[in-house]
């Protein structure tokens, strides 16, 4: 590239309390190239786009747009400067038209002017070889027509600099190409795209240069042509594994947990088995569809079809009522705050709220069995708290709020224990308690399905791996097999790719 | 773009539940008890008894268009009569009350407004609190008594409760009042950037204030503009009534906000036009008046109201939560094979 950047990045820091999501990250962007962003789940890209959209202040560094070097953008500057971003979640006003969203915010004349936006939309839309009425409202288009229309508002302000986060996933195979199209008649005209995608076949495809980030750390940037699949993802996970784990004494017995093409809220065709003293890993990118079909499993969401076998039964689940009481499966989620724990009340309340039914005689709680059940799991989970019956679970760390979760789970005397993102928030000391809980689970012949994004983790934790693409299953790993590459690998392979391999 | 007529039959509902209810009323009434429902005396008397109602709809439908509800409706209204009876009472030109009482009913649901911006808290609880404010407020004014004031000017009665011989029967003039402000209303909605981002503020708060507009202003805004359609209509309904007490305008928030969410507008965004709420308030206002026609006792209207709401708000649930469900449904079918082939990795 002879020509100036259009946008340069220089030594931009970013830090939060105890992560730094950026180290001295220095990327320059080029008028008419695409340049593909690349990472694992927490890389820091989406904090590095924040940085360009002006979304937040970073802690050191600059940024320099058409020469005009700043210590950070703000969105005013950035719309200024014509820096637009696309994010997967659609920033659109479904009760208006596809017409009326591209032009929203700009005036023609004192009154709405509808000829004027609806020639504006036909305008962009023929020159995007698509066809989209621009009446037709947003919430009757398909995600697909809904981010065009993204772009074509983009386009109708002049955007120089054009941000697409993971474009693609929302995306039928069709529509992709049709974006692939626009992206690059953008491109011809001068407009710097940065990709963001984790589908590495589409970084091929589409761009002229890839930068891989890391752990927040920059790692290079490479010519498309001159790279690989192989290289790419070698430098995306060229970590190395410092944590350490308590070891494990289980021996793996019977099949506890058998799927047979589950299906239901979006996810198809799921099928594994998980074994008794197991620590089963389930690995995929963020949106791959792993939380779904746990609550599929749990009974939170309708199945569409396929079998679940608890030993070597056929399992009816229909609600987690029927998961935790009669099949013995409970399920730790993602997001404890808002679904593992009741936070304004105690401990205790916590750690028996699910077998009430149980310590209740006519409806009335047993104080006294409460206390024992509270006693004993508090112990056994190690809640550090200097009472279990007063202390409120949001005046706990995260740790010891996850320890109440994990606790209020094992209170049902399951069998198969599904953490979601066990760690999560979680500090060093009390991540390394959370593992040996699991361990103590495995010895005691309990299954274990630990679904997780933090790579290392994922290793260090599991006797199995199964791998998720998009919505559906992408592989198994057996011990022997671990790799990070082959995970990412599996992980990344788009819908579209296997078409093409089928094909 | 091609229409289904499923999609035709949805916009199109609740004028066709309007027609039928009034073909209903038309055949029972004259069975029953023997007078005729359908006259053009009865229908454009429905029409002035509730063209108030409708006015006041226009400033809940931009309340609740833009995201929000207004609870204190009523109460505001109450107050600002009887500030206007005091007005006119100490012989303030008929004008100069007029501007002052809507100028008070803006200032007034701008308040709303602005604790709405100010705390970004749904305005349920901020304006339950101004409804008793309000309620209070009105007694302060009347002297700590319940009283009605009578003998208003004349202009209260030319703006409302002016019969205007049509040769079917007389309209009364606050009809006119009410066509001029859905029509000035629909104007803003559907004609200005104001009434654009009143939609989108409904839809997508962010996409608003990431477009450069102020989202705390635009609450403002809307209540204040409320403000003035509460107003025209509470002057309207004292030329209907030829009198003002403390209590006249209670209750009409629920009637408004019933009949807007009746018609389709959304309670907290999510679409819907003008022509929407006039026909849910009209839906509440035949209702009423069949029923009364028919001699049903007044708690039955209420049951029957009831039943009426639950039923727009059930139909409305069960087709967004459809819309959902298909979303998330995966195509195809379940693989055939016995034994489902678990992909392995490729070495």
């Amino acid at each position: 590239m002879e020509n100036k950047p259009v946008l340069s990045l220089k030594d931009i820091m970013k830090v939060y309390p105890g992560v730094v999501a950026l180290n001295k990250v220095s990327i320059d962007f080029y008028p008419g190239e695409v340049h593909a962003l690349i990472g694992e789940n927490g890389a820091g890209k989406s904090t590095f786009i924040k940085t360009i959209t002006g979304a937040h202040a970073p802690d050191g560094g600059t940024i320099t747009v058409d020469g005009e070097t700043y210590n950070a953008m703000t969105p005013g500057l950035a719309r200024q400067h014509g820096v637009e971003c696309i994010y997967q979640e659609f920033n659109l006003i479904d009760v208006l038209s596809a017409a009326e969203n591209i032009c929203y915010g700009e005036k023609y004349g004192k009154l709405v002017n509808q000829k004027k936006m609806r020639q504006i939309a036909q305008e962009i839309f023929d020159d995007f070889g698509v066809d989209i009425n621009p009446d037709t409202l947003v919430r009757d288009l398909t995600p697909g027509h809904m981010q065009i229309v993204e772009i074509a508002k983009a386009v109708s302000k002049n955007a120089r600099i054009l941000i697409l986060d993971e474009p693609t996933a929302p995306l039928s195979v069709a529509e992709v190409e049709i974006l692939f199209r626009i992206v690059r008649r953008l491109k011809e005209q001068g407009v710097a795209i940065i990709f963001i995608s984790h589908r590495l076949d589409e970084v091929f495809e589409l761009t002229d240069r890839v930068s891989i980030l890391r752990d927040g750390e920059y790692i290079t940037t490479l010519m498309t042509a001159e790279t690989n699949r192989a290289e790419l993802i070698k430098y995306m996970v060229g970590r190395e594994m410092t944590a350490t784990f308590p070891p494990r004494n289980a021996t793996i017995g019977d099949v506890a947990l058998e799927l047979k093409n589950l299906t239901g809220n979006g996810v198809k065709n799921i099928s594994f088995k998980a074994h008794r003293g197991e620590v089963l890993g389930i690995s995929g990118l963020v949106g791959a569809g792993r939380t779904e079909i746990m609550k599929v499993l749990f009974g939170a969401e309708p199945k569409q079809w396929g079998e679940v076998y608890v030993n070597g039964q056929l399992a009816e689940i229909k609600s987690p009522k029927d998961a935790m009481h009669v099949h013995g499966i409970c399920l730790i989620p993602e997001d404890r705050k808002r679904e593992g724990c009741f936070l304004s009340e105690t401990i205790s309340w916590n750690l028996v709220y699910n077998v009430l039914g149980r310590i209740s005689k006519a409806g009335v709680v047993d104080t006294k069995q409460e206390a024992e059940i509270a006693d004993y799991y508090g112990k056994a989970m190690r809640i550090k708290a200097p009472d279990l019956k007063n202390t409120k679970v949001m005046t706990l760390s995260g740790g010891n709020q996850q320890k109440v979760v994990v606790g209020k789970a094992m209170a049902t005397k399951s069998d198969i224990i599904i953490f979601d993102e066990p760690t999560r928030g979680v500090d060093v000391g009390a991540k390394y308690e959370i593992y040996e809980l699991m361990n103590a689970m495995c010895e005691e012949g309990k299954c274990v399905i630990m679904v997780t994004s933090d790579m290392e983790e994922l290793l260090g934790m599991s006797d199995r791996i199964v791998v998720f693409g998009e919505k559906c299953l992408a592989g198994e790993l057996e011990k022997d097999q671990f790799s990070q590459e082959l995970i990412l690998d599996l992980a990344s392979t788009s819908d579209r790719e296997k078409e093409n391999m089928g094909a | 773009m091609k229409k289904s007529f499923s999609s035709y039959l949805k916009d199109y509902m609740m004028v066709i539940v309007l027609v039928a209810l009034l073909a209903m009323f038309g055949i029972l009434c004259p069975i029953i008890v023997g007078r005729p429902f359908l006259s053009a005396g009865n229908l454009l008397n429905i029409l002035g008894q509730n063209a108030y109602m409708v006015i006041l709809g226009v400033g809940i439908t931009f309340i609740m268009l833009g995201g929000g509800m207004d609870l204190s409706t009523g109460y505001l209204i109450s107050t600002v009569g009887i500030a206007m009876a005091l007005m006119d009472g100490a012989g303030l030109p008929f004008v100069l009350t007029l501007i002052c009482g809507i100028l008070l009913a803006v200032i007034l649901s701008g308040f709303n407004g602005a604790v709405y911006s100010w705390l970004k808290v749904f305005p349920f609880i901020i304006t339950l609190a101004t409804q008793y404010m309000l309620n209070g407020a009105t007694y302060l004014l009347s002297g700590g008594l319940s009283k009605t004031y009578r003998n208003l000017s004349e202009g209260f009665t030319l703006l409302g409760g002016f019969n205007i011989p049509v040769g079917i029967g007389n309209l009364k003039s606050g009809v006119i009042v009410m066509i001029v402000m859905v029509a000035l209303g629909s104007f803003i909605l559907n004609k200005t950037y104001f009434g654009r981002n009143v939609y989108a503020l409904g839809s997508n708060p962010e996409a608003v204030a990431l477009s450069g507009v102020s989202v705390a202003k635009m609450r403002i805004a809307i209540f204040a503009l409320a403000g003035f359609f509460f107003g025209v209509a509470q002057v309207v309904n004292v030329g209907k009534i030829g009198s003002v007490n403390n209590s006249m305008g209670i209750g009409a928030e629920f009637t408004v906000m019933a009949g807007a969410m009746l018609g389709g507008i959304k309670m907290g965004g999510g679409g819907g036009k003008m022509s929407n709420m006039v026909v849910g308030v009209l839906i509440i206002a035949v209702l009423n008046s069949g029923m009364n026609f028919l001699n049903l006792n007044q708690y039955w209207q209420y049951v029957v109201l009831g039943i009426a709401l639950l039923a727009a708000v059930i139909m409305d649930t069960l087709q967004t939560r459809a819309a959902a469900n298909a979303a998330k449904k995966v195509t195809g079918s379940a693989p055939t094979e016995s034994e489902p082939k678990t992909p392995v990795a490729a070495q």
